[in-house]
């Protein structure tokens, strides 16, 4: 999956933030809508569009959406 | 393992629920997040009302009091208890066995066999393959299958995680041979290198509880719990829902030589919707076909909610109706996953009540 995709299928796990907050440099975990359940929708959006599986830990390893697209795309 | 089981069944089902009823919007404030971000947690994990246990409820007096409804309806007598098996993670004692202390509630003979396991969310089918297993030696006796757990007494109350979700229940099953020819299929299976996604730290001889285990500390996500309570790593836990569950799913209806058309429900504990309807869309299996509704009313009560599911959503048809095809599947700590599908329908029993029952005193 192509990075700006990958940023704009992340983005729609959010409800109330912007879609203009969201970039390839975005340090995701510091947005203020950020908690455990888009966490797992994450999660979830990985295994469904791309048949991954990822961790928690995997994601909070990650600073920015560009970071976890790269760690996504390694597995 | 996997295992055909012939001529067995579960001839009654009842539910035995505690009476407080607790609402998400009543405890959301012990959570540090906006009340806009519970809300939408309520909404996707489908949390409303829950029941409750009080402090010293325990799984002995609602097995007890299930029981005594279930000889009180004649669905069963005395003298046909062949054995007792007890499934929980909340036992009211350590020493002695829950089992051992509903045998002496009863008039049942010294011959009861009286096992106790310990499981939780798979509880259920880990519980009915043992009843099935113990039955090939027990001719016309049967097994009083009891699952239930009081695990909101082991989930700290400002841990968003866990809290929402936990419900107490205690259900009890007759299982025995049956002169019809049918088959049971059985599968388990166990993956002990992740046994500590979910688990209660402190409690066990690894670690006593002390005072410093009572101390409750804040995870990254900003809930708070104590190493006596439970914690749940819950990115694991859905990972392994979603992908192993389906698979073994898959696998048992080969094995059964089944088709997904063929089960009429799929009865599933009930971990959350979220992962219910993920399981479903998964499965492509309609949601209709696999209730996802016992969260919002009652909450996740872990070894009962497979009766729960049961008794709330198809007990007319288990009464009435004969030889429904239904795959019953259970998953969580182990971990442990597991699925039968088997013939149920025409139970001499099948309900949910509230606990209007005894309360026993320490030692009693």
């Amino acid at each position: 999956m192509e990075l700006s995709q990958f940023i704009e299928k992340f983005a729609e796990q959010f409800d109330n933030t912007p879609k203009s907050s969201f970039a390839a440099t975005t340090d995701f975990k510091q947005l203020e809508e950020w908690d455990s359940l888009i966490s797992l929708s994450v999660i979830s959006m990985v295994d469904d569009e791309l048949g991954k599986r990822i961790t928690g830990a995997d994601i909070r390893s990650c600073a920015t959406i560009a970071d976890l697209h790269k760690l996504v795309e390694s597995k | 393992m996997k295992h055909i089981f012939k001529n067995k069944r579960i001839s009654s089902i009842i539910t035995v629920m505690p009476q407080q009823e607790v609402f998400f919007k009543d405890e959301m404030h012990n959570y540090s997040f906006p009340e806009s971000q519970n809300m939408r947690l309520a909404k996707v994990m489908g949390f409303n009302k829950k029941r409750l246990g009080e402090k010293y409820d325990t799984v002995s007096d609602y097995a007890v009091f299930g029981i005594q409804q279930l000889l009180d309806a004649n669905a069963l007598k005395t003298e046909e208890v062949g054995a007792i098996v007890v499934v929980t993670t909340t036992p009211d004692h350590l020493i002695p066995p829950t089992s051992t202390i509903i045998q002496g509630r009863f008039d049942f003979s010294a011959e009861t066999i009286c096992q106790d396991i310990s499981q939780g969310c798979a509880g259920y089918i880990v519980g009915l393959t043992q009843a099935f297993t113990l039955l090939e030696m027990l001719d016309d006796k049967k097994v009083l299958l009891v699952t239930g757990d009081f695990l909101s007494q082991k989930i700290a109350v400002r841990d968003r995680g866990s809290r929402p979700i936990v419900g107490d229940a205690v259900s009890v099953s007759i299982v025995e041979n049956t002169k019809e020819e049918n088959n049971s299929y059985c599968m388990i299976r166990n993956d002990g290198a992740n046994a500590f996604a979910v688990y209660i730290p402190a409690g066990g001889t690894r670690l006593p509880s002390s005072p410093e285990t009572a101390v409750e500390e804040m995870d990254v996500f900003n809930n708070y719990r104590a190493k006596d309570h439970l914690l749940m790593k819950g990115d694991l836990v859905f990972n392994f829902i979603i992908n192993e569950v389906p698979i073994m799913m898959e696998e048992l209806l080969v094995y059964a030589r089944l088709t997904k058309d063929d089960i009429h429900y799929y009865m599933c504990h009930q971990s959350s919707k979220l992962t219910l309807q993920k399981l479903a869309d998964r499965m492509d299996v309609p949601r209709e076909k696999m209730p996802n509704n016992i969260i919002e009313n009652f909450g996740n009560s872990s070894s009962a909610s497979i009766p729960v599911a049961i008794t709330y959503n198809i007990a007319d048809a288990m009464t009435s109706v004969n030889n429904l095809k239904i795959m019953l599947v259970g998953f969580g700590i182990g971990l442990t996953w597991g699925a039968i599908i088997l013939d149920m329908g025409k139970m001499d029993y099948c309900k949910m009540v509230d606990f209007a029952g005894k309360r026993y005193a320490l030692g009693e």
